[in-house]
């Protein structure tokens, strides 16, 4: 399933009310706000991905340990697809903190230095 | 509030001028250490304890002095726009290059001012500061044009000049009185409170005192002329120090200033300005001996009065600003360039200002700081501190002070610009192509960055030809010589001279010419030139003429009987058979005289020639002084620049360069050592122009002279060593061989054998010479191919700037800005599409190496014209999504140059981190490598990202780069 910038803002752990006035508004972004925050939002995922995956790889190999899981070749692929399935399905149950506070900071900013503000 | 740090090579700051200030009960407040440096001042700033109590960290500008200070900006500005719209040309002069900045940045629409930009500027630090030293400047300006000096009295501990030379001027009471009026009525009810406190104290009847000596003083009609002292009181108010300057009877004394005054009327461009900013007009007045006298016998400047009046409220407001940044009294003069006139240890204020200490920097010792009439500098021996350059001095004060200016002018100009670009790239670069495509502002800048690198390189080649013409007029004239000369020998040669039939050896002109006269008259042989018999004619002529004359004479006289008319028809008819015999005869005689006459004349032309030409060679003549002159100039040249020691600029580097990189070189070298070489801002400077391009010449024909076997070889010892034996470089140019071989044989008379050689023909002798005069020849010639080529390569220079002047740079541009725009655009479509290249499903086609088959109908003719791969294709169709558009070959076109393959290979290489160690990887390569990795599940899709992320980067950069 190809992921848009709004889906992937739709399953980010930010604050409800700060994602649902951010989804409102996405579409009115001027073409400079967006273009920063499209960014912001795929790193901030990209980050929160590799970490669940890190915590999912050290799962399945503590599992190949326990002969709970094939240690071969494919075992990396099915973690990465596991953890997409778990990211889609909005699974954030992770053991190292992203800084979200930092990142929703940042995209408050991003939102509010709309170019009139600057002028 | 977050803690603001100034970085130290810079005159502006790092930050945003958000967090640089804040508001204090209307009080703008900045950190002190923007404003004031520490080190070296004695004026502690943060923390520190000076006797006027702590210091805080800030600095407060309270509403007054903000409101003084967005007036005086804004009139500036209005001004400035008024002068740009009849006399636009003064604002190109490098001493408004900050004004014609700050025109730009503060000058609104319909020439007015932005009052709103100007708020914001003077929000910033970097606002205060530019402003404070253009009040400074234009202070200094006008009292200079005036021909005056300010002088506060007392100094405290900065003491005062010995002798004051005081300067009436048309200053009345009610100017003064409108002075005094103009500043308290805006600060009412505090100014009036203090005119108040002023009168309560006493101090009002000391200025009623003093405005009443002036208007008893006052002479309207000569304000300009010298006369009688007068001091004028520093009628300010508005503040403690206001009061303060008053209770201790602080005046200002205005002297008259000859240095000062030249230093504005010999810069025509700033003589111009002062006269249109300020209505002063520098012709009003001339120097006289050390006074400045009106020439007019009124003063023809513009409200003259109202610039006296403005000048008091600058330099109170001047020092309210430094009062408010915690500068003590006694740090501080009445204008920064007192320290100039007013000699005592050759410091500035002491006022520890970072901009200050960028003027230092400017002004000494680069820029020659202090010197006195005879050069020297206050820490050389012999400097006479009473005997100062006045006029040098503040010319390169201003001007250091005018760089200053427009360095922080650019730097927060540039460094807005980059953080507005950086927080909108779309919009900044949808801009950047409007204004190409409109043609507009952006080009015609361009256009003129380009114009002027252009002037400069056509310069560059005017010297380079002009330098050519040196050696090549005296390379004709030596070349004439020697033609003519050849020409004689061929003509002596072809003249088969014989008398008796024996031949008659032709030897030099002067014996040839004196032969031929003898054939002329030698009647006792008979001579043949070239093969015609000459026949004694001149003997012959002799014998036709006296003929003629005894035959003339011998004609009848008229008999008694003969009638007059009888008589003159008789002799008419006698006179004219002996004519007709005497025409007979010479015609009978030509065919031996003319040809010798011919032959004489020709020679006589061909010795005038030689002659006139050997003049023109002399050793103290014209043209080879010229020639001698750029030859010297050329090898000094060579030699300061090699001696300056830098080591990058050598003899080699000097005959391989471009002048671009030489200058840059050059630079460095003054930077490292202030006696070498010169400061960028003085590359254009004409001499050093030529001083370079000489250095420059000189090196590469040196080069070329090393690279010649047979001059190594056979020619340049025996060149060396007939020189050192006293034939100059112009005699074995000029002379004849057998000359030559004669100063060679006195030589050796004169040093008893020991050099030149004896009088024997030797023909290894003759051999030497022959290379001495071969070498002589070719040290010209190299010089002359020389300056060719480097005035072809300077040509070529200027052709390309040419083309790139007519558009082909704004094509380059447009192509650039339109793929950067084009992939920000679609960088919502391209961070998803990052799975493709690691899916399954889809990934085979972004590894495809296979080149585009000529005959595959699914691609344009552009793509297969560029023999690209299929996997090219697909990682530009995901970058641009350029298959489905209408114009897709024309579009592959434009961006295929922005992003070829070879680019893509680095980028990606370097977001994958992908090495090669013998080799630079490309596309193919890196596609190779991306496959593996995808086999050995060593690729992700967030790896792709980060490298289209990448890929994105880079070329936003390179369209806000341009």
């Amino acid at each position: 399933m190809k992921l848009t910038t709004k889906d992937i803002l739709k399953i980010l752990p930010f604050e409800e009310n700060f994602k649902k006035n951010l989804l409102d508004n996405f579409d009115s972004l001027d073409q400079d706000q967006k273009f920063n925050i499209e960014r912001l939002i795929w790193d901030t995922y990209d980050a929160l991905f590799e970490l669940k995956l890190e915590e999912n790889l050290q799962i399945a190999l503590l599992a190949a340990k326990n002969n709970q899981e094939k240690l071969n070749d494919e075992l990396y692929a099915r973690v990465e697809e596991l953890t997409e399935r778990e990211m889609q399905g909005n699974e954030f149950k992770l053991s190292t903190e992203v800084d979200l506070e930092q990142a929703r900071q940042k995209l408050l900013t991003l939102i509010n230095n709309s170019p009139s503000k600057n002028n | 509030m977050a803690d603001f740090e100034v970085a130290d090579s810079s005159v502006g700051q790092g930050n945003g001028g958000a967090a640089q200030s804040s508001t204090e009960n209307g009080a703008i407040r900045f950190k002190r250490n923007i404003f004031i440096n520490t080190e070296g001042t004695g004026v502690n700033t943060d923390r520190g304890r000076r006797q006027e109590g702590r210091q805080s960290e800030w600095v407060k500008f309270d509403e007054s002095l903000q409101a003084q200070y967005e007036t005086y900006l804004k009139n500036y500005i209005q001004n400035l726009q008024v002068v740009n719209k009849s006399h636009p040309e003064l604002f190109e002069s490098d001493e408004h290059l900050h004004d014609k900045e700050l025109l730009q940045m503060l000058g609104g629409e319909n020439g007015r001012p932005d009052e709103s930009k100007i708020k914001q500027f003077l929000g910033k630090p970097e606002g205060w500061i530019v402003t404070t030293q253009v009040l400074e400047h234009q202070t200094a300006l006008r009292l200079f044009a005036l021909g005056l000096r300010a002088v506060g009295n007392p100094q405290g501990e900065r003491k005062t000049i010995a002798q004051q030379e005081t300067f009436h001027l048309n200053i009345n009471r009610g100017i003064l009185n409108r002075v005094w009026i103009d500043r308290i009525e805006p600060l009412a009810p505090v100014g009036r409170a203090i005119v108040g406190a002023v009168a309560a104290s006493g101090l009002g009847a000391t200025i009623a005192t003093e405005l009443a000596r002036l208007s008893g003083s006052m002479r309207p009609d000569t304000a300009a002329a010298a006369g009688a002292g007068l001091a004028l009181s520093a009628v300010i108010a508005g503040s403690a120090t206001v009061r303060s300057l008053m209770r201790d009877g602080v005046t200002l004394n205005l002297d008259q200033f000859t240095g000062a005054f030249r230093a504005i009327q010999n810069n025509p461009a700033e003589a111009e300005f002062v006269k249109r900013m300020a209505g002063i007009d520098v012709d009003d007045f001339r120097v006289v001996g050390n006074r400045i006298e009106n020439t007019r016998g009124v003063v023809e400047s513009t409200r003259l009065e109202d610039t006296q009046n403005e000048l008091l409220q600058c330099l109170y407001t001047r020092e309210q600003f430094y009062t408010n940044l915690g500068i003590p009294r006694d740090r501080l003069d009445r204008l920064p360039e007192q320290f100039l006139y007013q000699f005592t240890t050759g410091q500035q204020e002491q006022t520890g200002a970072r901009w200050q200490q960028f003027m230092q920097e400017r002004f000494n010792p680069n820029e020659g700081g202090i010197l006195d009439r005879a050069g020297l500098r206050p820490m050389d021996t012999g400097f006479n501190r009473g005997r100062l350059d006045n006029e040098g001095n503040i010319t390169r004060f201003m001007k250091a002070r005018s760089e200053t200016i427009l360095q922080y002018v650019q730097e927060l100009t540039e460094r807005e610009r980059n953080q507005r670009d950086l927080g909108r790239p779309l919009s900044t670069v949808e801009t950047k192509i409007t204004e190409r495509q409109a043609g507009g502002v952006a080009i015609e800048k361009r256009k003129g960055e380009i114009a002027k690198r252009k002037e400069q390189v056509d310069k560059d080649k005017t010297e380079a030809d002009t330098q050519k013409s040196r050696f090549e007029t005296y390379r004709n004239k030596v070349n004439q010589l020697r033609d003519a000369r050849e020409q004689v020998t061929r003509e002596l040669g072809a003249i088969g001279l014989t008398r008796g039939g024996a031949p008659v050896v032709i030897g030099d002109l002067d014996t040839s010419i004196r032969q031929l006269r003898e054939a002329y008259i030698d009647n006792t042989a008979v001579y043949m030139v070239n093969g015609r018999a000459i026949n004694a004619p001149g003997p012959r002529l002799t014998a036709v003429t006296n003929t003629r004359t005894a035959a003339l004479s011998a004609i009848p006289f008229q008999q008694p009987r003969e009638s007059q008319e009888a008589y003159r028809a008789r002799h008419q008819s006698a006179k004219e058979g002996i004519e007709e015999q005497y025409r007979f005869e010479l015609a009978a005689l030509n065919p031996d005289k003319e040809p010798v006459d011919q032959l004489i004349t020709r020679l006589e032309q061909l010795r005038n020639n030689i002659t006139t030409l050997q003049r023109e060679l002399e050793e103290n003549s014209e043209v080879n002084k010229v020639m001698n002159d750029e030859f010297n100039a050329l090898q000094d040249s060579l030699i300061d620049m090699v001696g300056w020691a830098h080591p990058g600029l050598n003899e080699v580097i000097l005959s391989t360069e471009t002048i671009d990189e030489l200058l840059r070189r050059i630079n460095d070298a003054h930077t490292a050592n202030p006696d070498n070489g010169w400061p960028a801002t003085e590359n254009s400077n004409p001499e050093n122009r030529t001083r370079l391009i000489h250095a420059m010449t000189e090196a590469r024909a040196r080069s070329a002279e090393d690279a010649d076997p047979v001059r190594t070889a056979v020619r340049v010892d025996d060149y060396v060593e007939i020189n050192g034996w006293g034939l100059t470089g112009n005699q074995l140019a000029t002379l004849t061989e057998a000359q030559m071989n004669q100063v060679m044989n006195d030589r050796h008379t004169a040093t008893g054998g020991t050099e030149g050689w004896a009088p024997a023909d030797d023909a290894a002798n003759r051999g030497r010479l022959r290379n001495a005069i071969a070498e002589t020849r070719n040290m010209i010639d190299v010089r002359i191919n020389v300056n060719t080529n480097l005035s072809k390569e300077l040509n070529t220079q200027s052709q390309r700037l040419q083309r790139e002047s007519e558009g082909v740079s704004v094509e380059t541009e447009l192509k650039t800005l339109e793929a950067g725009r084009d992939i920000m655009k679609r960088q919502g479509d391209i961070l998803p599409a990052a799975k493709q290249v690691t899916d399954r499903d889809t990934r085979d086609k972004f590894i495809d190496t296979t080149v585009i088959d000529p005959t595959d109908t699914t691609y344009t003719q552009a793509e297969k014209d560029v023999h690209i791969s299929r996997g090219y294709s697909e990682f530009m169709d995901l970058l641009f999504d350029y298959k489905l558009r209408p114009d897709r070959a024309e579009y592959f076109n434009k961006i295929k140059d922005v992003l070829p393959p070879q680019k893509m290979a680095d980028l990606l290489a370097a977001s994958l981190e992908i090495h090669a160690i013998l080799f630079m990887p490309n596309l193919d390569f890196i596609q190779a490598r991306i496959r593996d990795r995808l086999t050995a599940h060593a690729l992700t899709e967030r790896d792709m990202r980060r490298a289209f992320g990448g890929i994105i980067d880079r070329l936003k950069d390179e369209a806000l780069a341009i």
